[in-house]
């Protein structure tokens, strides 16, 4: 391994990492607020992709189909809070739940497209761009450039705005909020469909730059998790330091084990995460 | 820590409410094991059908000690069907033992028992709640993906055939699972009934109480998780000798840790009969949908899940007894 295989390496891994990034993102709101581990959220982006891939049909180029997609998801978002999340009983009941819809999901994927990998190709795709040894299609260019602003933008919307406060209380203490006149039903669903949003966003961040089909729905969902576990909930801008490293990780092991470790390794990066420090790096709070 | 799941328990007094559906249980077991005398199963869907339905309640009725009595959510039956069928396969071919050995059967109980105390010291200890059905989920998946990458020992992605020119009639497979089926429900009721069962209900309901009378918790649950992981590698194991083929996808299925979960889930969580009925009912929708529209019976299985969670959480059971 020289150099500049090391270097393609780690920068291809940093940028598939951001989306990674975003994934968990939309798993922290979901989870901050409802305590829900969304099995789903991971065929969810896929159902993004495929939307961006079908409207790619129509001349719509998929970064500009987002602006389609992403209203739509939100949409999708209510009305899975108010159909299923809201009606079952606890966290656990939810997540088994989120384990049917995954199901579910991937099987109509299966059903209306079929399930041969596909990829959604952008105008971007096409444009290499060298910078020094290394040669990166522009898409990954604007992909990761998309991650970083929306991880800001989110970040901004937290801290800053009224509803990211009643986010931020709801997942404090949900009851303690509502005798403070938050109406943590609507807190919730917002957060909900925000995840969603940023789930389609990622989903169509992931098609245009790497081939996908309905049976990565679960593996991406746990990558997502792993993130989250590694930065620690309620730290947004540390899960664009820990979704690279992860990237970074499985690039190094299918490179040098070959690629069907890689999944191996997650899933065993996770259980060992969970077992010897779930608080995470950068947040102090237990999981 | 409570666990929301297993307040719907259906305590013993009740059961004597219900010793008519118990009745009606022993019987349609005794007419289930004579039939074959009187029609012919060889090439008849519906010996098929219950050899299924047989290996759904054993899958069932084990899922239930550790999730139902001991009150851990685990989505980890697959890792040990999968097991339970490599050891039959890999044993029929490196020449271990024959084609329906009984030893493979027992090497397999033998072989999951020891996975799952060792996987179950570490996620037991630590993880709490939903974490462990997230460990468990993960563990079997890492199983499936260790198969794949195994290389020649475990035939990669190919899988592996189980080369033989014996045949066993379907009687045999029909019986095995009858009898499969019928051990792993009085282990179950066994269990209920013995002090180990009393210990893992106590578990359940109160960690910290249980732990302040003396019951050493960590091990207890471990001890549940290792005693429901025998039955789905005996399931299994006998699953790969009706199949002659063993594939990572299909044995290491996520469906296998699914359906035991939703159709204890259906019944009524914790409770022996509701886990039966509810192996009935829903392997019998499973098989059926699977027969007529092949392509739809995941979509089905899924929404079928997302329903039960959101309009029956207690399980049918509970409507059946909470009559006035």
């Amino acid at each position: 391994m020289d150099i500049t295989q090391i270097a393609q390496i780690c920068l291809y891994g940093v940028l598939r990492g951001f989306v990674y990034s975003i994934m968990a993102l939309g798993l922290t709101l979901i989870f901050g607020t409802m305590k829900i581990v969304n099995l789903a959220h991971g065929i969810l982006c896929i159902l993004g992709a495929y939307l961006a891939f079908s409207l790619i049909d129509l001349g719509l180029d998929p970064y500009f189909s987002m602006l389609l997609l992403l209203p739509l998801f939100f949409i999708i978002g209510v009305c899975l809070y108010f159909g299923i999340f809201q009606k079952t009983r606890d966290p656990n009941s939810s997540t088994v739940s989120s384990f049917g819809l995954l199901i579910a999901i991937q099987t109509l994927i299966m059903i209306i497209w079929n399930p041969t990998p596909k990829m959604a190709h952008s105008y971007f795709s096409d444009i290499l761009v060298p910078i020094g040894v290394v040669s990166l299609s522009s898409s990954r260019i604007v992909l990761s450039a998309l991650c970083i602003f929306t991880a800001f933008i989110v970040h901004l919307l937290l801290k800053k705005t009224w509803i990211g406060i009643a986010i931020r209380s709801t997942s404090e203490d949900a009851e303690t909020s509502s005798i403070m006149g938050i109406n943590v039903k609507k807190v919730n669903c917002i957060a909900f469909s925000i995840g969603l949003m940023l789930a389609c966003l990622a989903g169509v961040a992931y098609g245009t730059n790497y081939a996908f089909d309905p049976f990565v729905g679960l593996s991406l969902s746990f990558k997502g998790f792993i993130v989250l576990t590694l930065a620690g909930i309620g730290s947004t801008l540390g899960l664009l330091v820990t979704g690279p490293f992860l990237g970074v990780i499985e690039g190094i092991v299918g490179f040098q084990l070959g690629l069907g470790w890689t999944d191996v390794i997650s899933y065993l990066m996770i259980i060992i995460l969970l077992i010897t420090k779930p608080t995470g790096i950068f947040g102090g709070k237990k999981i | 820590m409570k666990i929301p799941f297993i307040e719907t328990l259906i305590e013993i007094e009740e059961y004597k409410k219900f010793k008519g559906l118990i009745f009606l249980g022993m019987v349609s077991a005794f007419i289930l094991a004579v039939i074959p005398v009187f029609i012919s199963l060889e090439r008849v869907y519906f010996a098929f059908f219950m050899f299924l339905i047989f290996i759904y309640i054993a899958l069932t009725v084990s899922w239930n000690i550790v999730s139902g009595l001991a009150g851990q959510f685990s989505l980890g039956h697959a890792a040990f069907f999968g097991l339970g069928a490599y050891v039959a396969a890999i044993g029929l071919r490196d020449k271990f033992f024959g084609f329906f050995d009984f030893r493979a059967f027992l090497l397999s109980a033998v072989i999951s028992m020891i996975v799952a105390i060792m996987v179950g010291y570490p996620l037991l200890g630590r993880l709490r709640g939903f974490y462990f059905t997230l460990g468990t989920l993960g563990i079997s998946e890492t199983f499936r993906l260790l198969v794949i990458n195994g290389g020649e020992f475990t035939g990669g992605a190919w899988g592996v055939k189980l080369q033989t020119t014996y045949d066993v009639g379907f009687y045999m497979y029909y019986y095995a699972a009858f009898i499969i089926m019928i051990l792993t429900i009085l282990l179950a009721a066994v269990l209920r009934g013995s002090k180990v069962g009393m210990n893992f209900i106590a578990l359940r309901d109160d960690e910290t109480a249980a732990e302040s009378i003396g019951i050493n918790t960590l091990n207890f649950k471990v001890l549940a998780f290792s005693i429901s992981a025998i039955t789905p590698a005996i399931c299994g194991c006998l699953f790969a000798y009706y199949l002659r083929y063993v594939e990572p996808n299909i044995v290491f299925n996520t469906n296998w840790s699914l359906y035991p979960a939703l159709m204890a889930l259906l019944g009524g969580v914790g409770s022996l009969m509701g886990a039966i009925i509810g192996s009935v009912i829903v392997g019998s929708i499973v098989q059926l949908i699977s027969l007529y529209f092949p392509a739809l019976h995941p979509l089905v299985s899924g929404t079928l899940l997302i329903l039960v969670m959101v309009l029956l959480p207690k399980g049918i059971l509970s409507k059946l007894i909470r009559k006035p």
